[in-house]
């Protein structure tokens, strides 16, 4: 899987998440840049992100996650490893 | 007790004073605290957790019962001592925070001068103020500071540059410990060291008042910051919070 379909596999996981169908994100996308991306939602979010790609983030990685690329990041480098 | 908690401790004194004057609910169970405003989404938390006493399962279900609030504080120790158990109930760290105390031997006065600091005297004031910090910590109720407002234990300042707040801090005095709490520049005016100097006063501030230690907690991005105007670093604790609820 490439970056561009992990991006991509991410923006429908966070528009499933806050129940909306225009969000758009980017690498540099951060929480405070999408209405409703609230803690909660963090949470829920990364959650969703870890079952869906059948992957699993320790806890001090995921307070590194703070922008989309981060977790671009992450989530190829556990692909990868598999 | 260590400084580590010590900091934390007086976080939760914090926590526990603003409930008071604002009538939250006050959970007190074997193993942990917490408190749940109605009307605000700050301060709720569950703290003072010891898992020696309470399991993150429980925790976990009284959360999804509505009988909790969603955030807990854990310190960095407890995190690695329970990854396991935390991560299979569902529990996703969502801030990380340093503890911090003021070295008096390393405390120096800033010569940067650039903003005229002022105690919030005023309603008005408070209400411009809350904006303001709201803009570093997501909306906060202006009704939570009106009710500690004239209150010895704390002290609102706002630091302004052309007549505009563009800072704010608040202290906390409790058991002569001096907590910098709510310390947040406007985002457009970030990187211009107004953050810095208003802390700096704050820290002055404390001692002047006769603190015989002075904390405060910080996020990543403003940890290098409060380092260099004299705080050593003791230790971090994390945000935490329950992934289940929603579903």
């Amino acid at each position: 899987m490439n970056r561009a379909q992990v991006l991509a596999e991410l923006t429908t996981l966070l528009n499933e998440v806050l129940e909306r169908t225009d969000i758009v994100i980017n690498e540099a996308t951060t929480a405070k840049d999408v209405d409703g991306w609230d803690s909660l939602n963090h949470a829920i979010f990364i959650g969703e992100i870890q079952k869906h790609f059948s992957v699993k983030f320790a806890l001090r990685e995921v307070i590194g996650l703070k922008q989309v690329g981060n977790i671009c990041d992450l989530v190829i480098e556990r692909i990868e490893n598999k | 007790m260590s400084p580590q908690q010590h900091i934390i401790n007086h976080l939760f004194e914090f926590f526990e004073f603003i409930s008071k004057k604002n009538s939250a609910t006050h959970h007190k169970e074997k193993g942990f605290k917490g408190i749940s405003h109605l009307n605000s989404s700050w301060p709720n938390f569950i703290y003072n957790i010891d898992l020696n006493q309470i399991t993150t399962s429980d925790l976990a279900t009284k959360i999804t019962n509505k009988q909790l609030p969603q955030h807990l504080i854990l310190t960095a120790e407890q995190v690695d001592e329970h990854e396991n158990e935390l991560t299979t109930n569902g529990f996703t760290p969502i801030a990380e925070w340093s503890c911090l105390e003021l070295d008096k031997t390393e405390f120096k006065t800033t010569n940067n001068q650039q903003l005229t600091i002022k105690k919030i005297t005023s309603k008005e004031d408070l209400k411009d103020w809350t904006t303001v910090a709201s803009s570093g910590f997501g909306t906060l109720e202006n009704s939570i500071f009106e009710n500690c407002f004239n209150n010895k234990s704390v002290e609102f300042y706002g630091g302004y540059t052309n007549g505009k707040l563009v800072a704010t801090a608040l202290l906390f005095h409790h058991n002569n410990t001096t907590g910098i709490y709510h310390v947040v520049t406007l985002p457009e005016e970030r990187g211009k060291g107004f953050g810095s100097e208003l802390f700096t006063f704050c820290e002055h501030k404390a001692l002047k008042n006769g603190a015989d230690r002075v904390i405060a907690q910080s996020t990543t991005e403003g940890l290098n910051a409060w380092l260099n105007t004299g705080m050593k670093l003791y230790g971090n604790f994390y945000l935490f919070c329950l992934n289940k609820s929603k579903q």
